[in-house]
């Protein structure tokens, strides 16, 4: 711990510092009742981007958040933000803001009464509060709602009222715990568009929870998927989805196809499989137990060349999505998805390949091999 | 039509208990001291003569009609408050203690639960002259003693038992209204950078507007009634100066049976009572109301 000094600052900044970027380090929250919800987690925030933790429910990605708020006290491990330890300085001192999911604001005071409460707190006067609140209003195109009650807004107005009190303070650190959650999937997106322009133009460092991956995909700089309290992988999207470190990862992140069996002699012996899958000769697959994973959409339909990986599926179940069309297979104890153009005809038997630049090979302890 | 008597018949069957035992419960009594405060009636004799509002006029002018109207406004003023207060301190010290809540929950609560009348006489003993628990600790410390043979201190006697007995019960109930209050606006609040008293202004209060406003209602109540204690404690005295609307009755009524007498004190302790419901309702309770909207 350092000095505590530095760390009291006035949480509402009207200058336009640069960005702080977060680190936490060695962070690992238990629970009294002894859930571990975080383990040893080391991870950088990038100073203004937009950093995703994505996971399942209950991977503890919630947790880090609000221990990085300052909700949560970690059992060991510090949090710092711009360099400085604020693991022993109050939420409210730390220069973060929140948007929380079901949005916590304020029932008994007007949209413009929660926009001003967080300038009210840190002693902002009267006349710069009001024009303050005008601006980040016009800003969330909620100027026309400002008199109203949350309870007479609609979700979408909730929330973007919920993201003006956030931001209306300037925050260094924007943390967002799945805010768009609960609205319905077409004011999803157009929110979720709508943030990353604010982000883009306003530049502050935002964490984002989330476990939807589209949404992770689409606004993340820097993801960070989490499972059972550990980082599974953090990296750009482009790159996680490109080359995921894990077996969890790849089917977390686009629903990769994992066939796991063990290799012997050039065949892939899988469940339910016992001739063994015929390996393309040119992917150096190690013998012995292993995983190999495949996109749905890398499944291309035919037998393609000698050098592709080929699956013979029995078709289970097709589900059209517009133009494209998911095709769930067996192949013997295992499903295996396919995701075909709508045009193609699906028989019975299904014949698929992907090519072997397309094949991501997983050891038997889930890592990239 | 006949689809609407069908559906009425059972409608009205269903009601019918419950009209009838709220009449007799509630209705008939109110009517009957009504009539009584009408009449010159004297159960020895059993003789009832119509004296139209010839009770009226002769209790609600006398001196000790308004002594104990008086009397009884300074025992509301002295305990409600006090109550409110007292009851919201414990009651936020039992929602912080991470362990034990039930038990202190509890323990405030025993009053409520015991029966008052033996209770004040533990306290008529707890204040006994000189050698009392209250004379032999605070009346050295301040010099007041023997409370209840002081014209000037057994009002107020009288006002910290019964305050003594509703914190328990105005606990309980801002317990309720705390668990109530959203976690995720308080922690919200902490993230704006409100302190402890902003938070509990901003965020705790005014969830528990409706959880006040009953509990000023029920306490306001209570107090105007207070009877038990008086009855053991003091018997109304000395010189009157303890004597409530609710003692008042029961000693004209009963005790020297002029029940035409003590059924106007009824009447006005009724009248009394929903006049400062309404006006607590149309005042504080709009509070109550928008909680409902939230």
């Amino acid at each position: 711990m350092t000095t505590t000094s530095p760390a009291v600052q006035p949480s509402a900044r009207t200058d336009t510092s640069p960005p702080v970027g977060v680190s936490c380090t060695n962070l690992a929250k238990r629970f009294p009742d002894g859930t571990v919800a975080l383990d040893d987690v080391t991870v950088e925030c990038p100073a203004g981007g937009i950093t995703v933790l994505l996971g399942p429910s209950g991977c503890g990605k919630t947790t880090l958040l609000r221990c990085v708020a300052g909700l949560e006290t970690p059992t060991s491990g510090a949090v710092l933000i711009g360099g400085r330890d604020v693991s022993a300085v109050d939420a409210g001192l730390r220069g973060v803001a929140m948007v929380f999911q079901n949005h916590a604001l304020y029932p008994d005071k007007t949209a413009e009464g929660n926009l001003a409460f967080p300038l009210k707190m840190a002693g902002v006067p009267k006349h710069e509060r009001t024009s303050r609140v005008a601006a980040v209003a016009e800003l969330l195109r909620i100027d026309g709602l400002l008199k109203r009650r949350p309870g007479q807004l609609s979700g979408g107005q909730r929330q973007r009222v919920g993201i003006g009190r956030a931001l209306v303070r300037e925050p260094d650190v924007l943390l967002m715990d799945e805010p768009f959650s609960s609205l319905d999937a077409e004011l999803r997106v157009e929110m979720r568009a709508e943030f990353l322009a604010l982000q883009r133009r306003l530049g502050m460092t935002t964490l984002y929870v989330t476990h939807d991956q589209v949404e992770a995909l689409s606004l993340a700089d820097q993801l960070v998927v989490l499972r059972a309290g550990r980082i599974e992988q953090a990296t750009s999207a482009e790159e996680m989805f490109r080359r995921p470190a894990t077996s969890f990862v790849a089917a977390f992140l686009g629903g990769m196809n994992l066939l796991t069996g063990t290799h012997r002699a050039g065949r892939l012996h899988l469940p339910g499989h016992p001739d063994g899958l015929p390996l393309p000769p040119s992917v150096p697959v190690p013998t012995g137990d292993v995983t190999v994973g495949v996109r749905p959409e890398d499944l291309r339909p035919g037998p393609g060349t000698g050098a592709d990986l080929v699956l013979e599926l029995t078709t289970v179940l097709t589900e059209l999505l517009g133009r494209e069309r998911l095709v769930h297979g067996q192949l013997g104890e295992l499903r295996v998805k396919a995701r075909l153009h709508a045009d193609i005809d699906v028989g019975e038997r299904l014949i698929v390949h992907a090519s072997p630049a397309d094949l991501h090979l997983f050891g038997p302890d889930g890592l990239r091999s | 039509m006949p689809s609407r008597t069908r559906f009425r018949l059972p409608a009205v069957a269903l009601l019918v208990p419950g009209y009838v035992l709220l009449f007799l419960s509630v209705v008939a009594p109110v009517l009957v001291v009504l009539v009584l405060a009408l009449f010159d009636y004297d159960p020895l004799l059993g003789t009832a003569d119509f004296v139209a509002l010839d009770n009226f006029g002769r209790v609600l002018s006398s001196e000790e009609f308004r002594r104990a109207l008086v009397n009884t406004a300074v025992y509301m003023l002295l305990t409600v408050p006090v109550t409110l207060a007292a009851a919201m301190l414990v009651a936020l010290g039992i929602h912080s203690v991470s362990w034990g809540g039930t038990f202190w929950r509890n323990v405030y609560f025993l009053p409520v639960a015991s029966t008052m009348a033996a209770m004040a006489v533990a306290w008529r003993w707890l204040f006994y002259a000189d050698t009392g628990v209250i004379d032999a600790t605070v009346g050295r410390l301040l010099g007041l003693e023997d409370w209840l043979h002081s014209t000037t201190l057994a009002l107020p006697a009288v006002a910290v038992v019964g305050t003594w007995e509703n914190v328990g019960f105005a606990v309980v109930m801002f317990l309720a209204g705390l668990a109530g209050v959203p976690p995720h606006l308080v922690e919200a609040a902490r993230l704006d950078g409100a302190g402890a008293w902003s938070r509990f202004w901003h965020v705790t209060w005014p969830a528990l507007g409706p959880a006040v406003v009953f509990t000023l209602i029920i306490t306001t109540r209570n107090a105007l009634k207070v009877f038990d204690q008086v009855r053991v404690m003091t018997e109304g005295g000395p010189v009157s100066s303890s004597t409530t609307l609710s003692y008042l009755l029961w000693e004209r009524g009963i005790r020297f049976l002029d029940v035409g007498g003590g059924s106007v004190v009824t009447l006005a302790l009724l009248v009394l009572i929903l006049a400062l419901t309404a006006i607590q309702l149309a005042t504080v309770g709009a509070r109550w109301e928008r909680a409902g909207t939230r």
